[in-house]
Formats: structure tokens, sequence, C-alpha cells
């Protein structure tokens, strides 16, 4: 059972969709009793950082989710803004993020007519590390971003791979149990199914 | 490197597929939700929806049509059409849909801007202009299907969309519109000197060729399409077409080798 987290934001039924396409079985969690019964876990997420972060600790699921993802290592991927809330903070806001990757979120530098913000379209991963998460992908793989802040992993060991636009910025990220995308799966046709295919497995 | 969009456009008008020529003469096409399955078969970059019914007879969208076409959809969707309010356009984000196109409430309150970015971020606030090319050679913005003139210089609404924080820029070329005569460089370059967020351009696209031209002179942008990808031929038979990855990868190559 894959669990999408809903806490108010963030576009879940596109995830759905792919979900449901993959004949996996879901649970859209609004509960505290969804959270304990999911096998892994996605957080989605959309607007402003501090919007999302709000959402998100007014949702009365932080505990439970820190709690199986810390305690019963279940496997959890932030998506977008999702990705983003699991370093300790944004450029983009005030609130502190989640703090379970060591990390922040800087805003990508525009140059007004060569790098236009937000960053959107098509771009490739050039990858690090050959994880369970990238499996069977091209050498590189091509996904949907639709962004103007970025992560920066202070651990080399958390960066699974890179994206270039400007600068080469960290696009997919993890620790342990624990991962991060940049781009949006859901929306990356066959690539972004096989990510969410592999991240099933885990 | 990022790659430029090639972006499907397809306008719903009554729930029909439609297409029309230079904002008139809707022809119909077919089905709205079989036509966009199509389209992520095929995998094209993103999908541009807009119901030029909802905008011109002041209905709301229609959401039941618009979930089933964003369930379809593996590529992100853009939509736009008879939009007048941030809750309506969190409806249609909630949908599965990525993108929200505004045009004519740019016009009556700006700033919708800000309150969208908070709430669904910038980089899914998209402003339409649909522009006009006068007799004197000068460009003139249109809202309500190219009926209502915006009395107002082009380049300044520009800089105000970007200032109230606009996400993205599509210029709809109207004398383009449905003609497949090529696109208006001159109109681009123009556009494209007052606009530093993504641009698209759409309207009178000839050939795929022509993409190639266009992507070398002007690097990362998004090609919205109508015609070209719902016609064949010169009866203009309905036939469902995009670029096939072999070749997208030929018509990018020379931007690719930069």
């Amino acid at each position: 059972m894959t669990t999408i987290i809903d806490y108010g934001i963030g576009n879940i039924k596109a995830i759905v969709s792919l979900l449901k396409l993959l004949g996996e079985n879901y649970c859209i969690a609004t509960k505290k009793e969804h959270i304990l019964n999911s096998n892994r876990l996605i957080l989605p997420g959309v607007g402003s950082f501090d919007n999302a972060m709000n959402s998100f600790n007014r949702s009365g699921l932080r505990d439970v989710i820190e709690q199986v993802v810390f305690n019963k290592n279940i496997p959890i991927i932030g998506i977008c803004i999702g990705m983003h809330m699991l370093t300790e903070k944004s450029e983009e806001g005030k609130n502190l993020g989640l703090g379970w990757i060591d990390g922040e979120v800087l805003k990508l530098q525009s140059n007004e007519f060569s790098i236009r913000l937000p960053h959107m379209g098509y771009n490739d991963l050039s990858i690090h590390t050959n994880s369970q998460l990238l499996k069977g992908l091209a050498q590189r793989p091509e996904f949907y971003f639709l962004h103007s802040y970025y992560v920066r992993c202070n651990l080399l060991e958390n960066v699974q791979a890179t994206t270039n636009y400007g600068i080469d910025f960290h696009s997919v990220i993890s620790k342990e149990n624990i991962y991060g995308v940049q781009f949006h799966p859901e929306k990356s046709h066959l690539n972004g199914s096989e990510l969410i295919k592999n991240f099933i497995k885990l | 490197m990022l790659l430029p969009r090639i972006i499907p456009s397809l306008l719903i008008s009554n729930d029909e597929l439609v297409k029309t020529i230079n904002f008139k003469n809707p022809a119909y096409i077919g089905d709205p939700i079989n036509t966009s399955k199509i389209f992520s078969e095929f995998e094209a970059d993103e999908l541009l929806i807009f119901d030029i019914s909802a905008s011109a007879n002041n209905m709301s969208p229609n959401l039941e049509l618009l979930e089933k076409i964003a369930k379809q959809c593996r590529m992100p969707v853009c939509y736009g059409g008879g939009i007048k309010s941030v809750k309506q356009s969190v409806d249609i984000v909630n949908l599965g849909i990525e993108k929200i196109a505004l045009s004519s409430i740019l016009f009556e309150d700006i700033n919708i801007i800000q309150k969208l970015n908070e709430k669904i971020g910038s980089q899914s606030v998209v402003g339409v202009l649909d522009v006009k090319v006068n007799a004197n050679g000068n460009y003139s913005i249109l809202t309500d299907n190219g009926k209502k003139l915006i009395d107002k210089d082009p380049v300044k609404i520009c800089e105000e969309l970007q200032q109230f924080g606009i996400g993205e820029i599509i210029i709809n070329c109207i004398d383009g519109d449905g003609t497949k005569n090529g696109i208006n460089l001159n109109l681009l370059s123009y556009f494209s000197q007052y606009i530093s967020v993504p641009i698209t351009i759409m309207g009178g696209l000839s050939s795929i060729e022509e993409i190639e031209k266009i992507v070398e002179k002007y690097g990362v942008i998004g090609i919205g399409v109508g015609s070209l990808f719902v016609y064949k031929g010169q009866f203009n038979a309905v036939l469902i077409n995009y670029p096939s990855k072999d070749e997208k990868r030929k018509i990018f190559k020379k931007y690719l080798q930069l």
C-alpha cells in the first residue's frame, strides 16, 4: 500500500492517476490510521514553502509520519516542494523545514534571457549513485521540472543525481529511507512511471 | 540541458474539441478526452487546453471534463478559459492540472497573480496575451476571444505581469491562428526582449522544421501548436499527430550541441 499524504495541499490527483495506472494499491492519508497502515509514503507539494509547511504542521499528521519514517523506517519520497520540506530551511520563506536531510533550499539565479525562471520543461539527470530508485533508467533520463528554488545538500553522500540549469543542483536526494526529487515523476511520461515503480518496490 | 517545449494546444467549445482560424469559425475536431489521451501516448511535452466557450459566455470552467482530461495526461496540463477567481484556480489545480492560464482577469484584477502565487506557486500561474498585428505594424492585446481591445501598451502589460510575479507568458498571435502560415518572428522578437520568464509562442506554425529554426534563434522556448497537430494534408483531414522522440532529437540537434 502506497500512501499519499493529503495535508490540504498538492497535486494529489496526478499521483493517484499514475498509481492506478501502475495497478498499485493506494490510500490518500488524512488521518493517523492511514499513515500507520502504510508501507510507503509520498509527500507532494505545490505553492510556496511557508504555505506548504504551515499546512503540513497544522495537519496533525507530522508526529505519526515521523514515527513511521524513523521507527519503522518506511520509505518516503518528497516531490518538488515536498522535497524542499525535507531540508532545514528555505530562502523562499521563514518557516523551518522538517530537517530530515541536512541541507537548505536556495533560489536559482536567473540570467535574464538565457536562464529564465522558473526552470520549466524537460531536463536531464546526471546520476551519481546507482540507487534502487533510479534503477533501469537511461544514462541521462529526462524529467519534467517546474520550479525556481532548489535543494543544496550539505553532505554529498545524500546526492543521487544532479541537473544543470545555470548551476548543477541536486535533483534527486536521499538519506536512508528518505528520498526527494525536484522534478515531477507523475508528469514525466515513462521515466516518471519507472521511477515511481522503483519507489513502490523499495 | 533544458529542452524547448513542443506543446499541443487544444480548444474546447461546449465540451467539444474544435479548431479556429484567426479565432473564428470553430470547426469540430473530435473528443477532447480521447485526443488528450492520444497526445499523452505520443509523449507530448505539455498540453494546453483553452475553453473558448467558457470565456465567451462567462461560464465557469467545466471541472468534470477537466478532471477526465487530466486523468489521461502523464504530462503537465495548462488550462485557460473563464477563470475569474483564486478558488476556481485552486479547484482546477486539485484536479491534477499543473498550470492555470489567465487572460481577461489580468486586466480586471492583476492582484490575482500574487494571491495565486501564494496558493499554487508562481510556476503554475500563466498569463496569455492574445496579440493582433495592427495595420501600422504595432501590436495590440485583446481578450475575450479577440473581441475586446485592451487599451494599454503591450510592453507595459508585460512589465506589470512580471512585476506581479507571473510564471510564464504565452504569446498567442491571432493573425497566425489556424493559418499554418508560419510563426511571426518579428512579433516573437519584439515581445521576447521584454519578457524574462519562460515564453510560449503560438499561432501559425507551418511545419516541424520551422520549430528547428525558432529554437536555433531563441533557444529554450515553448511552442504551442494547434492546426499542425490536429490536421494533416492540404484538405485539413483530422489526424492527431506529434513528432516522435527521434524527430524531436533531430529538431533539437543544433541546440543540444551548443
